[in-house]
């Protein structure tokens, strides 16, 4: 063959010679097939047809080509048959056993001698086969191990018999196949030939001895690091979250300093303090009212980000409602407001009779609608004095004169220089700071200098889940055992926890001794707060 | 809490990298809507940002819910053939946990929950749908061979199982599927008749039920997948 026809380039010559070598090769493919014709009557027409499709190739006048490709193809059909021939073989003579008289003793016996491995390809369907005719099975799908079938076998011949005659249960299984997607489960990795079914993938991270949490996150402010087996501090870690939530113990132990002073907060309150100690309500170009303000900061806790939408909106608002009227006048009009009227009419009759009802719903539901509707978007302003009128037993004069000073605040919207101010104002750059990262990452992260960076009077204010904000003493940061205690008090403790049994925390250590001698005690200790 | 850790994986497509949050620990009693995310299959799911390719990370974590009763080491459907070593491994730290070294609370709170371990999300998937249906475990797995010895079609393979999926009060779904993708072949809805069946006749499957109790890994793999290295 010369390299042309070796690179598939140029077509080789068939000769008479090549044409009969293959044509005998055809004839010695049936004749292994002939063995089975006397009993399995798929192997005779099979065979009987590759006898007259061989008959009519060497009648024909077809090129010599053309004959040589179809006698190839014949062949290679003719092996193909002989391994369905020899299993169908199998199965009947399985069959035939089975149908005799202790035919499934035998049966069970014959793979029984296999020693529990059908080791040969033989073997393996011998052990189909029987599994088949044992057990009225019409299709085994699929490949299994040498030891797999055996066992398969073991196992179906331990299904109690009468459980499965006449089960009606068993009859009205309802069964519904999957497209070729489905039927594709069957091929070895490789054989697909659709690729990898579905439009993803599934990977797999080896988890080694080196895995990141054996020194990563068991690592204190101070750099020591300590390794732990992954598996037992993650499950001491949850068993430490079920005996805190068991006991109520950091619930119990709010804003102590010897359980790490954590508090749970709202993030309002935390805006608050943050406007306040950060001096974000004053220094501005113009005068504005605290809530605006800190309702500013509250947005970035929230968003991360400045959103002065409502800011402006009630700005331009105010100035519409109140145009150019002064205090004076709008104190008078607030004043003899309806709704405002019949809730302060009935404060001072509860007062005055020291006979206030135990519930207030029904007076502030009488109220509420009769606010004026001249106050546009407002009127749900003036709506809240009602509240506060009735509920807070406030003097209604002493109530409008804090709305109209608030509403006076938000009238003056921020100016430019204020509004560029925002984005670098220390408060702001705090609130965005301590927002949890993604869903799992957070101020607890980044180490004791980040968190006295952002504490606030010795406490560190931060949000540790989606929803969830927290703060804690930033004075127990040195005695950490590693960074995700910080993240929230149940971690604080579940760590702790999972350190301590694991015996990574020395005895002398301050939270080892609490733990002692509160937790780790004979007698289940009591639910702390009762 | 649940344990996540920030871990890289190579795009098998694009060959870009993806950061994936990797769980390390499910604690479904604080959060159950990661337990909601095993159930819809939504969990550990993410894209290549550079390809758009879909992926799962195989699980490989320990899973606990203290409300339920639930304690599981779950490892990737690959683990299979070294189930034994696993399950010795699951019952180690389990002992860790909530044995005789453990708190007095944690042995009160280990002697409610049941330990288990499974392989590929399927398994761990269906170990839910189990306890929320009120289903014993060893029942379901004789009732799956009760359904193989009488279906008259095993389409049992290495690497492909039958999993619960859902339960009502009258009927159960399983599915023939490839546990190392989830890819079904075939879904069979099962009168809950055919599990009461059995539950109701432990005596006549105490020669498959005592094998299966033996150990953590309550599976017919148990019965049918050798151990690595088995002679």
């Amino acid at each position: 063959m010369g390299l042309l026809e070796t690179l598939g380039l140029k077509k080789r010559t068939i000769t008479q010679q090549m044409v009969d070598a293959r044509r005998a090769e055809v004839v010695a493919a049936v004749k292994l097939l002939q063995p089975f014709m006397d009993t399995d009557e798929t192997t005779k027409q099979i065979v009987n047809q590759f006898a007259v499709r061989l008959a009519n190739i060497t009648r024909s006048s077809m090129p010599l080509e053309m004959k040589f490709e179809e006698i190839t193809e014949i062949k290679q059909e003719a092996e193909a048959a002989l391994k369905p021939a020899k299993t169908r073989n199998t199965e009947r003579e399985m069959r035939d056993i089975a149908a005799g008289p202790d035919g499934l003793d035998m049966l069970d016996t014959m793979v029984e001698a296999l020693g529990g491995s059908a080791k040969t390809p033989e073997a393996k369907e011998m052990v189909k086969a029987a599994l088949k005719a044992r057990f009225n099975i019409d299709s085994l799908e699929g490949e299994m191990t040498t030891k797999a079938l055996p066992k398969l076998y073991k196992v179906l011949g331990s299904v109690p018999e009468w459980q499965v005659r006449d089960n009606e249960s068993l009859k009205n299984i309802k069964r519904v196949k999957s497209g070729p997607e489905g039927a594709s489960i069957y091929y070895k990795e490789g054989d697909d030939k659709t690729g990898r079914p579905g439009d993803f993938i599934y990977l797999e991270l080896g988890r080694t001895g080196t895995f990141a949490f054996n020194s990563e996150n068991y690592k204190t402010d101070d750099g020591t690091k300590t390794k732990v087996d992954s598996f037992s501090v993650t499950t001491l870690h949850e068993i430490g979250h079920a005996v805190d939530d068991k006991l109520n113990f950091m619930g119990g132990h709010e804003n102590v300093d010897k359980y790490g002073g954590w508090k749970k907060e709202k993030r309002e309150d935390i805006a608050t303090i943050v406007a306040t100690q950060k001096g974000f309500l004053v220094g501005w170009e113009r005068p504005y009212d605290a809530r605006p303000l800190t309702k500013v900061l509250d947005g970035v806790l929230d968003k991360g980000k400045i959103d002065l939408a409502e800011w402006d909106r009630m700005s331009g608002e105010v100035d519409r409602v109140f145009g150019v009227k002064t205090d004076e006048v709008l104190t008078a009009e607030l004043l003899a407001d309806p709704g405002v009227v019949l809730a302060e009419t009935a404060r001072e009759a509860f007062t005055r009779d020291n006979n206030w009802p135990p519930n207030l719903d029904a007076n502030v539901n009488a109220a509420r609608p009769r606010v004026d509707r001249k106050w546009g978007t407002l009127r749900q302003e003036v709506q809240t004095v009602i509240s506060t009128i009735l509920e807070r037993k406030v003097p209604a004069a002493a109530e409008v004169a804090r709305l109209l000073s608030r509403l006076r605040g938000m009238q003056t919207g921020l100016t430019p220089n204020d509004r560029a101010k925002l984005e670098t104002h220390p408060a702001v750059e705090l609130c965005r700071a301590i927002r949890i990262k993604g869903s799992n990452s957070g101020l607890w992260d980044e180490g004791a200098s980040a968190a006295g960076k952002w504490a606030i009077d010795s406490r560190v204010y931060q949000q540790a889940y989606s929803t969830s904000w927290v703060s804690y003493a930033v004075g127990v940061r040195p005695r950490g055992i590693s960074q995700y205690q910080f993240r929230a008090p149940g971690e604080w403790f579940a760590e702790l926890y999972a350190m301590y049994y694991l015996k990574k925390l020395p005895k002398t250590h301050a939270d080892a001794v609490w733990m002692a001698a509160e937790i780790d005690v004979q007698n289940a200790p009591a639910r702390v707060g009762g | 809490m649940s344990l996540f850790q920030t871990e890289t994986a190579r795009c098998p497509y694009c060959s870009g990298t993806i950061a994936f949050e990797v769980v390390y620990s499910v604690n479904a009693d604080r959060r159950p809507d990661l337990r909601e995310q095993i159930l819809d299959g939504s969990f550990q799911r993410e894209s290549c940002a550079g390809c758009g390719k879909a992926m799962r990370m195989q699980p490989n974590f320990a899973y606990v819910d203290a409300g339920r009763g639930q304690w599981i080491l779950v490892e990737p459907a690959s683990g299979l053939a070294t189930w034994p070593e696993l399950e010795m491994a699951a019952r180690e730290t389990f002992a860790i946990g909530y044995g005789e070294g453990a708190s007095r609370l944690a042995r009160d709170i280990g002697r409610t929950l049941v330990p288990r371990v499974t392989f590929g999300w399927a398994a761990l998937r269906e170990k839910l749908v189990c306890q929320a249906a009120g289903l014993d475990d060893v029942t379901l797995e004789c009732t799956k061979m009760l359904m193989l010895r009488g279906l008259g079609e095993v389409p049992l393979a290495d690497g492909v199982d039958l999993r619960l999926v859902e339960a009502t009060a009258n009927e159960l779904t399983f599915v023939w599927l490839r546990s190392s993708d989830e890819v079904v072949a075939e879904t069979l809805t099962v009168p809950r008749k055919l599990y009461a069946g059995v539950a109701s006749e432990p005596a006549a499957w105490a020669e498959l039920r005592g094998p299966l109790a033996a150990g953590l890994y309550v599976d017919m793999n148990r019965l049918l997948v050798p151990a690595e290295g088995e002679a």
